[in-house]
């Protein structure tokens, strides 16, 4: 039997907060929470505890690309960076999307056993939008959900058939946004800034055009869907319509897209490339609002590793992606935390108790009898965000060189201690 | 005001002061054209790099050209584009030519912000000779050089810009420096080849040029890229022709007072009419010849300078 206790603990749930208690944790398992401090408890005096952090959007980039990330890196960064899970993106090289592949995540994800790991596969055979993939025998082989991630599901009957087979056990699709049609050859959000730098424009109208129409056919369907990486205020209305109906449907929002808006593209930085593109200030304004009123369900890293040398390039040539998992909890700290944008609240509930809701797994949060899945945030610490910080095999950060504040100080997962600042 | 800058990058990071001292460098290296012997000593010994990820012709004649009136030592470069998959990327390119210890590099590329890129990781002097359709700022200080010597003065001036405004570096470039100059700029050209945003930047927008032509100083045209018809930007070329070409009749209307401008090369028949580019109101070979003054005039202000942008 193994026993860890922490003391002088404030605890924050997404619903409520305690102070100054005690944390038995036995075995996987909190035992029990109490007043007293106890002699052998690590002192947690002036920490944040809160439910193990899931990250619902991930890119491990195993198998296929090992050079950017893989399920051992990717999982060190997400302990480090407060995360207890991790979903991963089907889009890996070649897509997981047979029931042999999840296996092999699974396989992966048990052999590094540092965090939990929820495979998503792929809606559709090579992520082609042709066939759909062998859905239900890939839930057996530990598939949380589907999506066709970065590819979209373009060919609209495909996706209908997807959810309504998905109809069956509620199986959860996540979809990524994009009318390729509007995005071709695009590099950052169509505005002044485009006009100024010359980067060709994406209208926001590639996000809502195709969100309106995923979200029709859940709806139509009475099929569940989450919208991934919401970034245009315009999509945001969309999905509050469709939640007022009281459809199935939930949606992420990114860091970065709570953080900046598209004026740091004046600079041509490629570490800010991404997809979709940082939108204008009045977007992430609307962002956040609809974090706080819950038209966001969660936020996700879409953690998304390239190599230095792939990002430093001329602009047109960079790929598409942001690092996220070791920067997520200390840059919203930073920037929205600390100003009382945002309170740890919303990170427990958007973080960590929604995502568990989601994937259907136990519910992330703290309180006894509850896997022990804790993160203990230090704010009065800081974290610079150098090279050899990150564990992550890439470096491609807007944070790259900044030192940020607060510290994830410990990450537990299941009882057991996963990461542990120096 | 002294020069500082050590880098040319881009229109819209000068100043109208600092346009104002290009400008008249430019004017002192026009002299040196008409001299029977055209070169001075001022970049002896210093190395240039003309490295062209585009075909060029006039702009890369244009430079060398410069080049050698000032006695630099110059060699051009035609590069293929980089890419992260197939071979050397832009800046291994770039690092190598320095290693050779180059002391300038011009550059064209496809990418906008190429030359920044640079600039931000080379000690050479760098140049930016066009860059995607971002900017294209020589272009536009020797067309404001032919402004300046045929109207002396730019404040209150009425320019037209003619033509496909979205894929042009050129218009973005002129743009900004009308903006700066007290330039009344009217942009004509069929919404779908007008940039989207461009609502936001202080311009009179004008979709018929007939309404549009009247009492211009200056229109100024651009070459139309025939390719844009397939992409669906315009449903066919005599379409075109018939409502946005400076024909000749509608060149007849306005001879009295306007005076023509083109980057070129033209598409005679195309955008403008033939007889309207070789009329005595074109300024068109005007801004050739002060192309080649206006690119010394950058070389010997940025070899001073030393501040980095």
């Amino acid at each position: 039997m193994s026993e860890m206790i922490l003391n002088n603990c404030h605890i924050v749930n997404h619903d409520t907060e305690l102070k100054n208690k005690t944390i038995y944790i036995e075995n996987e398992r909190i035992r029990a929470i109490k007043e007293k401090p106890d002699p052998n408890g690590l002192d947690m005096k002036g920490m944040t505890v809160l439910p193990g952090l899931i990250d619902m959007h991930v890119h491990l980039r195993e198998p296929g690309e090992e050079h950017k990330e893989d399920i051992l890196s990717g999982s060190r960064a997400a302990a480090k960076g407060g995360f207890t899970g991790i979903c991963l993106m089907p889009n890996t090289k070649p897509p997981a999307d047979t029931p042999q592949a999840v296996s092999f995540l699974v396989k992966r994800a048990n052999e590094t056993d540092i965090v939990d790991i929820f495979p998503f596969g792929a809606l559709t055979k090579k992520l082609e939008s042709n066939e759909i993939t062998e859905i239900y025998d890939m839930i057996k082989a530990g598939a949380c959900g589907f999506s066709d991630d970065g590819e979209g599901t373009s060919n609209s009957k495909i996706l209908f058939n997807a959810a309504k087979y998905c109809l069956r056990d509620d199986i959860l699709i996540t979809t990524h946004c994009e009318d390729k049609v509007f995005t071709e050859g695009g590099q950052i959000n169509d505005s002044r800034i485009a006009l100024e730098t010359g980067l060709k424009g994406i209208p926001h109208i590639d996000e809502d055009i195709i969100v309106y129409r995923n979200l029709a056919i859940a709806s139509y369907l009475g099929a569940r869907m989450h919208i991934a990486h919401v970034s245009s205020s315009h999509s945001l209305d969309i999905i509050d319509d469709f939640k007022k109906r009281g459809d199935k449907i939930t949606c992420e929002v990114t860091p970065h897209h709570l953080l900046f808006n598209d004026t740091v593209y004046k600079n041509f930085d490629t570490n800010y490339k991404v997809k979709p593109p940082l939108r204008t200030e009045k977007d992430r304004k609307a962002l956040l609002a609809a974090l706080k009123n819950g038209i966001i369900d969660i936020i996700a890293t879409d953690h998304a590793p390239h190599q230095i040398y792939e990002k430093e390039v001329e602009f047109e040539a960079a790929p598409f992606g942001i690092l996220g998992l070791e920067t997520a909890l200390v840059s919203l700290y930073t920037y929205l935390i600390k100003d009382n944008t945002l309170t740890f609240r919303d990170i427990a509930r958007s973080m960590s108790y929604n995502p568990s809701r989601i994937l259907g797994i136990e519910e992330h949060y703290i309180k006894e009898g509850a896997y022990a899945d804790i993160t203990v945030f230090n704010s009065d610490a800081k974290t610079s965000i150098t090279r050899d910080f990150i564990s992550s095999k890439s470096f491609n950060t807007p944070f790259k060189d900044k030192t940020l504040d607060g510290r994830i100080e410990l990450t537990i997962r299941k009882g057991r201690i996963v990461y542990e600042a120096e | 005001m002294k020069w500082t800058k050590k880098h040319l990058l881009s229109i819209e990071s000068l100043s109208a002061e600092e346009i104002g001292i290009i400008l008249d460098n430019g004017l002192s290296f026009r002299e040196v054209l008409d001299r029977p012997i055209k070169k001075v000593p001022a970049l002896r010994g210093k190395t240039v790099v003309n490295l062209f990820f585009e075909p060029s012709t006039r702009t890369l004649v244009s430079f060398a050209l410069a080049e050698k009136h000032l006695s630099a030592d110059s060699v051009n470069v035609s590069a293929k584009t980089s890419s992260v998959l197939k071979g050397e990327t832009l800046l291994d390119t770039a690092r190598n030519i320095e290693s050779m210890k180059t002391d300038m590099v011009v550059i064209r590329h496809s990418s906008p912000g190429a030359a920044r890129f640079l600039a931000e990781r080379i000690d050479s002097n760098v140049i930016n000779a066009g860059d995607g359709i971002h900017e294209h700022p020589t272009q536009a200080l020797l067309d404001l050089m032919t402004i300046k010597e045929h109207f002396k003065d730019f404040n209150g001036l009425n320019i037209m810009i003619l033509g496909d405004i979205a894929h042009s570096r050129v218009a973005r470039s002129l743009i900004w420096s009308f903006n700066k100059l007290g330039i009344n700029t009217t942009l004509c050209a069929p919404p779908t080849l007008m940039p989207m945003y461009i609502d936001d930047v202080d311009v009179n927008i004008e979709y018929d040029i007939d309404r549009a032509i009247a009492n211009q100083d200056i229109i100024y045209i651009l070459r139309m890229q025939l390719e844009r018809q397939k992409s669906g930007l315009f449903p066919s070329l005599s379409e075109y022709i018939k409502y946005y070409s400076l024909s000749f009749e509608r060149f007849k209307r306005i001879k009295e007072r306007t005076m023509i401008m083109h980057p070129g090369p033209i598409n005679r028949g195309v955008e403008v009419d033939g007889s309207v580019a070789d009329s005595s109101n074109s300024l068109i070979l005007n801004q050739v010849t002060n192309g080649v003054a206006v690119r010394m005039a950058i070389l010997y202000l940025l070899n001073g300078g030393k501040d980095n942008e």
